[in-house]
């Protein structure tokens, strides 16, 4: 095969516009307007792929996205990019391309010797070679068979183009620019319909591009490119070129990506590569034409064939004379339009070959006219060569045998086959939409619509274009009666001279003399006609079950050349109908689809949005090293010049124990709990009971699932006679809220109770250590901080100047501390005036590590204690439990595995060794796993390495020397089991 | 209800300097500033009741149908779930006021004042913006002036009130703000 340019040709390119590209370090020249395989097939490339598993030489097949051969890596470095289709590719000045799935080289591949291995890659090959002689042996062998499977290399460097997404609406999403999907926009426009037509290429027109027919006494291009001009002039219309849709959704929701910088050698600025769209349309319109079925024979997949309407498209489109010396293989009419029209075109075809005995008289004239040798009756028995076609070996067809007769030879470097056209009815499937079957086209078209949208053209099988025509016109008129929009049911369309509709001569496989000789079906997975009768022979009859044995239809390209005589050959090989034999469905997506555009713009720092505090600027100028906690940015420590993390926190900790400290804790859950049954709801809810709590007071208040296990905690305040403000941890904020409302909701409808996020309103800050009471009674007016009229756990309210605080003394760390909460707005300036106030007083801002220490250092409870296993008898809590009335999980955590003696209960443990343990260690007894560890750190107090940790009969170890293991660290401490309060058990400290 | 005060502290408002950078003939954001926000939440069987006194108070012929707002001398009152009324203005005692018209069996009243911060977006691609991250379809026809709605932005909740052809006020979460700003100028980047 070697291709080459035809003068005065090619309706999209542009001769005056030379671009440079490189293939495999090579470099060439193109035109604007090419795509990069027709650029190379005009500069004499033939090879352009080796095949998946035999690594076989493989040139381009089709000119569309249904290459199954051409799939080539593109640009370099961070931007590379796998598996792009050769036939789609736009041209750019500097393109960079390189072939896939060859080592060393294209033209040399190493893992050609698969090929001599080919009896043992069979269907099923991983089973029967590899895995039946047992697992040592295919263990040995996935290493080496990873290797060299897939298909492309991925990148490892993070993609650094942006990639927008969308959300769309319209009132018609009409599914391809070609001849039916153009006429249904312009009939919907002139309506006042909003319409959004989407095209998979740059161009419009579809197969226009290669039909003769007139339109209205146009040529059918000619008047394609009038459609595009009105419609883009309509502001109703949206005009969406390079944009490709690969998933079809309930409620009529559709995914696409636009291409929208692909064929530019870089984005501009702020521009993106792709743009996935989400449409949510009222109704729908698949146009999305049809796709040329290959015929199967020996030798089907040389470089070299390739189909016959896809070399009319090289030379229409693009100029490319495909071959010197073709042969065309045909067994419809169709392939008659392509060879005489690329005759006249000036590329040499020597021969038609067609199976069927009779011809069309006037098509009969014309092949005669155009002096190219016709074998009526005949049929292409092998194709032979290696790297290129070399020639085609026919013989006479019979229908009862398959093939009489000898062989006869005809020298040629190009073979089209043209065996008639399957819909692309890929989304109407994937809404699940039944196919029937077509006798008269040998195809399945969509059955009857499962949601609002209609097929229509080539989709729907109306393979010519007064049909297609015909057929967009009657779901323009079925879509505006959806719309309740007047419509003219007659719209005026005249076609003439049309090319022919291709009805195909049923053809499944050609038979070959040599039993092993490689027939193709799926040509990018490399399944044979072979494969498929052995996959049927082993008891794989089901459509579904041959089609994952075999990996047939299962590459990229979801087997649109091939699914359709897959589907002929297991009919004919169970000896059904097509029909019977079914059809598999096809999946989400269509075509490939980058991460990057699913991913759009949440990546990097906007992965997820992060949440902030009132003093979140303050954190940062002051040297806080910030950590992401439940979608809060929080500080995690605040270090000085010189230190480390650990010397950081135990810094920070020793302020607080012997001093005051302060730390904003914001980000607690907050959720306002009103109405006249507030306090009933709460004792449905906590584990403990709130009925009784006088306005003024809070009260720490643990929640269980409906299971039993503890949910989550936090404090209650009572505001007032039925109003109560809870706090919840960071995490389970939204969480609990949910709980809250779903329990109203669906639980208890009748009581009257409203609760709402209050996380945002106040700004939170505790301020903690012997010194607090001085610091802030320095400070806040209006209040008294006296023992009588500021007890634990008593809420008041004051002021700090201008701003009005509520106070609770609330103890986390175990020292006396207060926690202020301030409407958000004033948050920082009461922050700022906390610190003035508290300067003379050695005030240290202090961070979640520290505040995890304190915690762990007096045996409160966290976030690892509360993983959804623990009960509250595992962390010493069941005395919280209410004994009157039931509350949720009241029931259930009374079983007989939540009260068992050998559960897990919480201890504390101190460490020997000189680094912290770690959460999730395992502890040990004489070398047996008795329990994990949850929190662990260390503790400035103590000076030592110490956790809480979960251990079977916990209490009746204390005292006792057990084990403590990491084994991916492979760390392991010697420690003391004790009591899981470290540091200040009669909580004197409180009153310091 | 002591006044709020915005401005008080430079390094409250960080995404400021986001907004100027945002500001061009296709995309305009400012903050807007709302002296007080509430939120009034009616029981099943008073819901006629916190209607009427909704209705008499803000001297309105009805209150807003669900998913619309009115706006009464820059009071914007939203309906926005059922027997949730959301109320944004620019006079801070009127918090006590609407407190007051409610007994706690008829509705209970929230003070939200800081909890949420107020955008507003306008020019030719606001919706387009807008529709980056909303999967509601902000067309007039479907989405016309006076209507609201509450939905999400990249996982952050967001309420939305059409005020205008291309523009729109909204309020986002106070902790999510600097986020919200910083999605919406890089949204708004490939517009100009």
């Amino acid at each position: 095969m070697s291709g080459y340019r035809l003068k005065d040709s090619g309706i999209y390119i542009d001769t005056a516009q030379e671009l440079r590209f490189e293939f495999d370090g090579k470099k060439y020249v193109g035109y604007q307007g090419d795509t990069l395989a027709s650029a190379l097939l005009a500069n004499g490339v033939t090879l352009f792929a080796r095949s998946f598993k035999y690594h076989r030489p493989r040139g381009v097949y089709t000119a569309g996205p249904e290459e199954p051969n051409a799939l080539v890596s593109l640009r370099t470095g961070d931007r590379h990019e796998p598996n792009c289709h050769a036939t789609t590719v736009e041209l750019y000045d500097g393109l960079v391309a390189r072939s896939q799935n060859a080592w060393p080289s294209l033209n040399t591949d190493f893992m050609a010797v698969n090929q001599f291995f080919a009896p043992l890659l069979i269907a099923g090959f991983y089973y029967k070679t590899f895995m039946g002689t047992g697992q040592k042996f295919w263990h040995f062998c996935e290493h080496f068979i990873r290797r060299a499977a897939g298909m492309g290399q991925g990148g490892l460097s993070a993609d650094p183009d942006k990639y927008e997404k969308t959300n769309h609406f319209t009132d018609v999403f009409i599914i391809g620019g070609g001849p039916a999907g153009l006429l249904a926009a312009d009939t919907l426009a002139k309506i006042g319909a909003k319409i959004t037509l989407v095209e998979e290429s740059n161009n419009w027109g579809g197969s226009l591009s290669e039909e003769e027919g007139l339109i209205n006494g146009e040529p059918a291009l000619y008047w394609a490119n009038n459609v595009v001009k009105i419609l883009t002039k309509n502001e109703k219309v949206t005009v969406l070129p390079r944009t490709t849709v690969y998933g079809y959704f309930d409620d009529n929701t559709l995914g696409a990506i636009e291409r929208v910088s692909d064929h530019k050698q870089m984005p501009k600025n702020n521009e993106p590569r792709q743009r996935h769209h989400k449409i949510f349309a009222k109704r729908v319109i698949i146009a999305t034409g049809s796709v040329e079925r290959p015929i199967v024979f020996e030798g089907n997949d040389i470089p070299g064939v390739m189909l016959a309407n896809s070399a009319l498209r090289y030379a229409k489109r693009y100029g490319v004379a495909v071959g010197n010396k073709v042969v065309v293989f045909t067994n419809n009419d169709d392939g008659y339009h392509s060879a005489i029209e690329l005759k006249k075109m000036g590329v040499n075809i020597i021969a038609m070959v067609d199976p069927r005995s009779t011809l069309d008289p006037e098509l009969k004239t014309q092949i005669e006219e155009q002096n190219i040798e016709h074998h009526p009756g005949c049929m292409v028995t092998s194709a032979k060569g290696g790297k290129s076609l070399n020639h085609v070996n026919i013989a006479h067809f019979s229908r009862d045998s398959g093939s009489s007769g000898s062989l006869q030879r005809i020298n040629a470097d190009v073979l089209l086959i043209a065996g008639g056209y399957t819909p692309t009815i890929n989304l109407c499937s994937q809404i699940g939409t039944k196919a029937d079957f077509v006798e008269e086209i040998q195809s399945f078209v969509p059955g009857e619509s499962t949601q609002p949208f209609v097929a229509c053209g080539a989709a729907k099988g109306q393979l010519d274009l007064e049909s297609t025509l015909c057929g967009a016109v009657e779901a323009a008129v079925q879509t505006a009666k959806y719309l309740n929009l007047d419509i003219d049911t007659h719209p005026s369309i005249k076609v003439e001279k049309a090319n022919r509709k291709a009805i195909p001569f049923p053809l499944t496989d050609i038979p070959s003399t040599n039993s092993s000789a490689k027939k193709f079906i799926d040509l990018q997975h490399d399944v044979t006609v072979n494969d498929l009768k052995i996959a049927h022979r082993e008891g794989f009859s089901s459509v579904e079950h041959l089609k994952r044995y075999t990996t047939m239809g299962m590459a990229a390209d979801q087997g649109k050349t091939s699914n359709m005589n897959a589907l002929a050959l297991i009919a004919k090989e169970r000896g059904i109908s097509i029909p019977e034999a079914g059809t598999t469905s096809f999946r989400v997506p269509s075509k490939p689809v980058a991460l990057g555009a699913l991913a759009g713009r949440d990546v990097g720092n906007h992965y997820h949005a992060l949440r902030r505090t009132p003093v979140h600027e303050w954190h940062i100028k002051n040297g806080a090293e910030m950590v992401d906690t439940g979608g809060w940015h929080r500080p995690r420590v605040y270090k000085k010049a010189g230190e480390s993390l650990f010397e950081a926190y135990s810094r920070e900790a020793k302020a607080v124990r012997n001093n005051v400290g302060i730390v904003d804790v914001t980000s607690l859950g907050k959720i306002d709990v009103q109405g006249p049954d507030a306090a009933e709801f709460l004792d449905r809810v906590y584990a403990n009971s709130f009925q009784k709590l006088p306005v003024g007071k809070a009260k720490y208040g643990i929640m269980l699932r409906d299971d039993g296990y503890i949910f989550d905690d936090g404090t209650v305040w009572r505001l007032g006679e039925t109003q109560f403000l809870m706090t919840t941890t960071t995490v389970n904020a939204a969480r609990v809220l949910s709980e809250l409302e779903r329990l109203l909701s669906l639980y208890w409808p009748e009581l009257k109770v409203h609760v709402s996020s209050q996380s945002d309103q106040w700004a939170g800050m505790a301020v903690a250590g012997p010194k607090s009471r001085s610091v802030l009674e320095s400070i806040i007016t209006d209040m008294s901080f006296s023992e009588e009229d500021c007890p634990v756990m008593s809420v008041r309210k004051g002021r700090i100047g201008k701003w009005p605080v509520m106070v609770a003394r609330l103890s986390f760390s175990g020292e006396r501390a207060y926690e202020i909460l301030t409407p958000r707005n004033y948050g920082l300036d009461v922050w700022e005036a906390i610190m003035d106030a508290g300067k003379p007083f050695g005030i240290t801002p202090y961070g979640t590590e520290s505040m995890g220490a304190l915690r762990i250092e007096k045996g409160h409870i966290g976030g690892p204690e509360m993983d959804g296993r623990t009960t509250l008898g595992d962390v010493g809590m069941e005395r919280l439990s209410s004994k009157k009335g039931s509350y949720i999980g009241s029931v259930l955590k009374n079983r007989h595995g939540l009260k068992s003696d050998d559960r897990k209960t919480m201890v504390g443990l101190i460490s020997d060794g000189i680094k912290p343990l770690r959460p999730g260690s395992v502890v040990l007894k004489n070398n047996e796993i008795v329990g994990h560890v949850t929190s662990a750190t260390f503790s400035p107090i103590l000076d030592k390495n110490i956790a809480l940790a979960l251990v079977r009969k916990g209490k009746k170890h204390i005292g006792e020397n057990l084990q403590v293991v990491f084994p991916l660290k492979d760390e392991a401490y010697n420690v003391r089991v004790v009591d899981p309060c470290f540091y200040d058990a009669e909580g004197k400290q409180l009153y310091a | 209800m002591p006044e709020l005060n915005f401005a008080a502290n430079q390094l409250q408002n960080p995404y400021l300097d986001l907004i100027d950078e945002v500001n061009n003939n296709c995309v305009k954001l400012n903050e807007v500033q709302f002296g007080f926000g509430v939120l009034v939440k009616a029981w099943p069987d008073s819901f006629t009741k916190v209607q009427e006194l909704l209705t008499s108070y803000l001297k309105v012929q009805e209150v807003p149908r669900l998913r619309n707002f009115v706006n009464r001398h820059n009071i914007y009152c939203a309906f926005l779930a059922p027997g949730q009324f959301i109320i944004f203005g620019h006079e801070p005692n009127m918090i006590e006021e609407i407190a007051n018209l409610f007994e706690a069996d008829i509705a209970s009243v929230l003070d939200i004042s800081h909890s949420r911060r107020c955008f507003r977006l306008s020019a030719a691609k606001s919706t387009l913006v807008l529709n980056k991250g909303l999967p509601i379809n902000l067309e007039d026809e479907e989405f016309g002036i006076g209507k609201a709605f509450q939905s999400t932005i990249h996982s952050m909740g967001v309420i939305v009130f059409k005020t205008g052809a291309d523009e729109f006020l909204i309020f986002t979460s106070a902790s999510y703000s600097v986020s919200f700003v910083e999605w919406l100028f890089e949204a708004s980047a490939e517009f100009g």
